[in-house]
């Protein structure tokens, strides 16, 4: 199965060594200093596997990836046949060759031994899972966000990662894009004096229809494609309308929430943890597919007195502290802030938010030196908490009280009952 | 702006009205007529009613009476033979949310239908009484198949004791993909008898089998480790920290080792790095008032004047796994000082935050949390310590950090062996020099080495 000489231990290819550190030089390979296509070594090459192969992974992770030139994709997964071979085609078209594969089962991705690391760009009721899979199988991880469907697949995949030492990093870029880095920093440089609020749009919501069965379309494979969502026949509608149910995302709050609640964790120095009160309100469709909030306002408090606010609108984030704020726009990277001085950085661009290099390289360095990435796990999780207490505070119609420590509602038992849930056989976690 | 106004009214509006609403969702007739409008659903079919029995479920949050009445329509619909799957389905997910143990009985004849089995473990999941566990053992023995695989996992999933003796039963199962879920649910319960059986049937299992058990042979020891039987833990991670196992659970053994602080490193065997070469600050940042280069080592503070703050003089480089050793000494007895490891610089600050190998006063080879739990972590016996210390002249301070273990000693007496139980605080930073606020005095450090153990390609 396995060449026991070849793979093992915390590394991607050698036996653990102790080695002796005899320079400060760190331990990161700056792709600027890659030069051209051909450089590296094929043995210093990180081999990858991309298993989801919808827009997020054409327009972005796909370029980026290739993009780092100690890297190579050579295996790509989708459930839709012509995804895949469309981002088949699209990845040896830029090498010029056709090494890459493409595979409708993931299985046949994770048993391949020559991989290193997969970048998960599936629906979300599959980051999880396969997550869990691929660090069982050796490998090391790129996921998008959501990362989980549920607070209870997030805690399970902090100690998955740590049950194998997998290296894995959650994809909010954001957290590595020096326009966001340069905000987080006038925050703890206290340039706006003492935070004290934190407001942030998450855009607008919606979508619905009637998911009305119909037969399944050939090169589709539903079975795969709806994983660990409790059964349901194929409907275009709750295909198309996968980021409006329960059962397979969250909508707006699991959508964008990871983004800005991680940055906010971040300037609020609280990635251990999450707000402990959630109070809101939202409005649901009373008919249709969709179930989850079209419209909604959200405000949380940190333990240490910094209030959250989640609502409607531009996508943006701000910072309010008592002698002043700073806000980015999201689409752009377009700073606004009081004192004007503050945000004398901003130089917007579009698609600003989706500076991918950065992130992914921070990604790279970490499968090397095998540290923890920049969004690891934990962090993550604690970001993601945030986004699905909201949801969970929204769903019930009450406020909640959240107990960071143990993970559970306070005076609630029901709510905690929304903490995870069965998967749908084979699936489990 | 305009849909949020819009929004806020409909919501003060709902707030206002909202005991009109109560009795209205409470009326018994009403969740009854209801539940019944789901009874026959299927799917793509219009969701209203579904979605106001959801609204009366959260109305009625404080209201036991209409829970009760929710949760006995719901049960009768379950029992009825013109319920639809779509709606039986709809139905356990309610349940999941407000079930109590009234739904058992219903929900154990769903278990044995292979139709309803999944629909009822995804209610029975969040039951916390031990009676769902008896209906899913009585289950476990009747069904065959996915539904099998979908009550093992969810005996898995709620660590029930009671099953380990049933789930053994299963591990020679001829059907490997029901092994290999027994073998899972036993890693998930993860208490020392699993370990213990898992472990017997190791020597001698049939090879599709040997990953799934070596796997769950692994959770046993995490669990283990979680639930603070550290010994036990560490044996079996020592054990499947072998070649023979296959690699990717000889590595998740290895990590757990050095997360531990038990992987066995020979420091000895580690080229040193020279921290400070006794000339320059070269590789150094703080505030140079307060340090200065005399003699071929490090003073920080000063004996003419009060020291107004803490100061710290850190590392650029940051350390995570290594062995520290220096030589330190105080000026005087009442003097207060320490090395700081695995810490950051608190940003628009002279603070540091994270470990301190404490110097100084009744501190002297404590490990202290300076600007984060603020207080001693572990402790050093002063009058074993009392022996080798010397109050005013150099010491040999070692501090050994693997994992989450930090190890110190002075002069060859090791004072403090810690297992940071936080598993979430960060196990890599600054090495920094400090000089505590106070009266005149002076802390002095030279002979700074480090060795470092990289975990390398």
């Amino acid at each position: 199965m396995y060449d026991s000489k070849k793979r093992r231990l915390f590394n991607r290819r050698a036996f653990l060594k102790i080695s002796a550190l005899t320079s400060i030089a760190p331990a990161v390979i700056p792709s600027s200093a890659l030069g051209g296509k051909d450089s590296i070594a094929p043995s210093d090459r990180i081999i990858i596997a991309a298993i989801g192969t919808g827009g997020r992974f054409m327009r972005a992770l796909l370029p980026a990836f290739i993009h780092e030139k100690d890297t190579r994709l050579v295996a790509v997964c989708d459930c839709w046949e012509e995804r895949r071979e469309k981002a088949k085609a699209e990845v040896n078209l830029r090498y010029e060759n056709e090494d890459c594969k493409a595979y409708r089962f993931h299985e046949e991705i994770l048993e391949r031994d020559d991989i290193d690391a997969v970048i998960l760009a599936t629906g979300d009721r599959w980051h999880a899972i396969l997550s869990a899979l691929a660090a069982k199988a050796g490998k090391d991880i790129y996921s998008e966000k959501p990362f989980c469907l549920t607070i209870g697949e997030g805690r399970k995949l902090v100690e998955i990662t740590r049950k194998y030492g997998t290296v894995w990093q959650c994809g909010t870029q954001r957290h590595s894009n020096p326009d966001y880095l340069y905000i987080i920093d006038v925050v703890h440089q206290e340039k706006i004096g003492k935070l004290r609020r934190i407001e942030t749009g998450l855009g607008d919501w919606g979508g619905n229809g009637h998911a009305k069965p119909e037969p399944i379309p050939p090169g589709f494979d539903y079975n795969r494609w709806l994983g660990q969502a409790p059964w349901r026949p194929y409907s275009p509608v709750s295909v198309a309308l996968w980021r409006n149910h329960w059962d397979t995302s969250g909508g707006v709050f699991v959508d964008m929430g990871p983004h800005m609640y991680d940055l906010a964790q971040m300037a609020n120095q609280s990635e251990t943890a999450a707000p402990i009160t959630f109070s809101g309100s939202a409005v649901f469709p009373d008919e249709g597919y969709s179930n989850v909030p079209f419209e909604w306002h959200m405000e949380a408090e940190y333990e240490n007195g910094v209030r959250l606010i989640t609502k409607m609108g531009t996508k943006s984030i701000r910072f309010i502290g008592d002698e002043g704020w700073i806000e980015i726009i999201d689409e752009t990277g377009e700073m606004k802030s009081d004192p004007k001085s503050l945000s004398a950085r901003s130089s917007p661009t579009s698609m600003h938010y989706n500076i991918m290099s950065p992130h992914i390289r921070n990604f790279l360095n970490c499968m090397r030196s095998r540290r923890l990435t920049v969004c690891h796990p934990e962090i993550s999780h604690r970001a993601h908490t945030i986004a699905h207490v909201s949801n969970i505070c929204l769903r019930l119609g009450r406020d909640v009280q959240w107990d960071s420590k143990n993970e559970r509602f306070i005076n609630d038992e029901e709510a905690s009952h929304l903490l995870s849930r069965t998967m749908r056989i084979p699936w489990v976690l | 702006m305009k849909r949020i106004t819009q929004f806020l009214v409909i919501f003060s509006m709902f707030v206002l009205f909202q005991p009109a609403i109560l009795v209205l969702g409470a009326d018994q007739k009403t969740i009854e007529n209801i539940v019944e409008s789901i009874q026959e659903f299927e799917y793509g079919q219009s969701l209203k009613s579904q979605r106001e029995l959801e609204r009366i479920i959260n109305e009625t949050f404080n209201d036991p009476q209409a829970r009760e009445e929710v949760e006995k329509q719901i049960l009768k619909a379950l029992k009825s033979e013109k319920t639809t799957l779509a709606a039986k389905q709809f139905f356990c997910k309610k349940l999941a949310l407000i079930g109590s143990s009234a739904s058992l009985p219903v929900l154990g004849v769903m278990l044995l239908n292979e139709e309803t089995t999944e629909m009822a473990c995804y209610a029975l999941k969040t039951q916390t009484s031990q009676d769902a566990n008896s209906y899913l053992h009585q289950a476990l023995g009747k069904l065959q198949g996915t539904a099998k695989i979908a009550v093992i996992h969810l005996l898995g999933e709620r660590r029930d004791p009671k099953a380990i003796e049933a789930l053994e039963a299963l591990v020679l199962e001829k059907e490997l993909d029901i092994a290999k879920a027994a073998v899972l649910a036993l890693g998930n319960i993860g208490i020392s008898k699993c370990a213990y059986i898992l472990s017997q049937y190791r020597d001698d299992c049939p090879a599709d089998l040997q990953t799934a058990l070596a796997d769950a042979y692994l959770q046993c020891a995490i669990w283990l480790k979680k639930e603070s039987q550290i010994e036990e833990a560490v044996a079996i991670f020592l054990e499947l920290n072998n070649e023979k196992e296959p690699a990717v659970i000889q590595r998740g053994a290895q990590h757990n080792l050095l997360d531990l602080g038990r992987l066995d490193i020979d420091f000895d065997t580690i080229e040193p790095i020279v921290l400070f070469d006794g000339k320059t600050f070269d590789g150094w940042n703080g505030n140079l008032d307060y340090f200065r280069i005399e003699n071929g080592a490090i003073a920080a503070g000063n004996l003419k004047q009060r020291i107004p703050r803490n100061e710290f003089l850190c590392t650029e480089r940051e350390f995570s796994h290594f062995e520290l050793r220096l030589q330190c000494k105080l000026s005087s007895k009442d003097a207060n000082a320490g090395i700081q490891i695995r810490s950051r610089r608190v940003s628009n600050s002279h603070e540091m935050c994270g470990y301190q190998a404490d110097m100084g006063q009744h501190y002297w080879g404590a490990l202290y949390d300076e600007s984060r739990r603020n207080r001693i972590l572990a402790d050093s016996n002063k009058e074993e310590l009392g022996k080798v210390l010397n109050l005013v002249d150099w010491n040999e301070y070692v501090i050994r950090c693997i994992g989450r273990r930090v190890q110190l000693w002075i002069n060859g007496y090791q004072t403090v062996d810690y297992l940071e139980p936080d598993e979430s605080l960060s196990q890599v930073g600054l090495i920094g020099l400090q000089i505590h606020s106070g009266p005149p005095s002076e802390a002095w450090y030279k002979d700074i080495e480090i060795r470092v153990f990289e975990i390398s390609e």
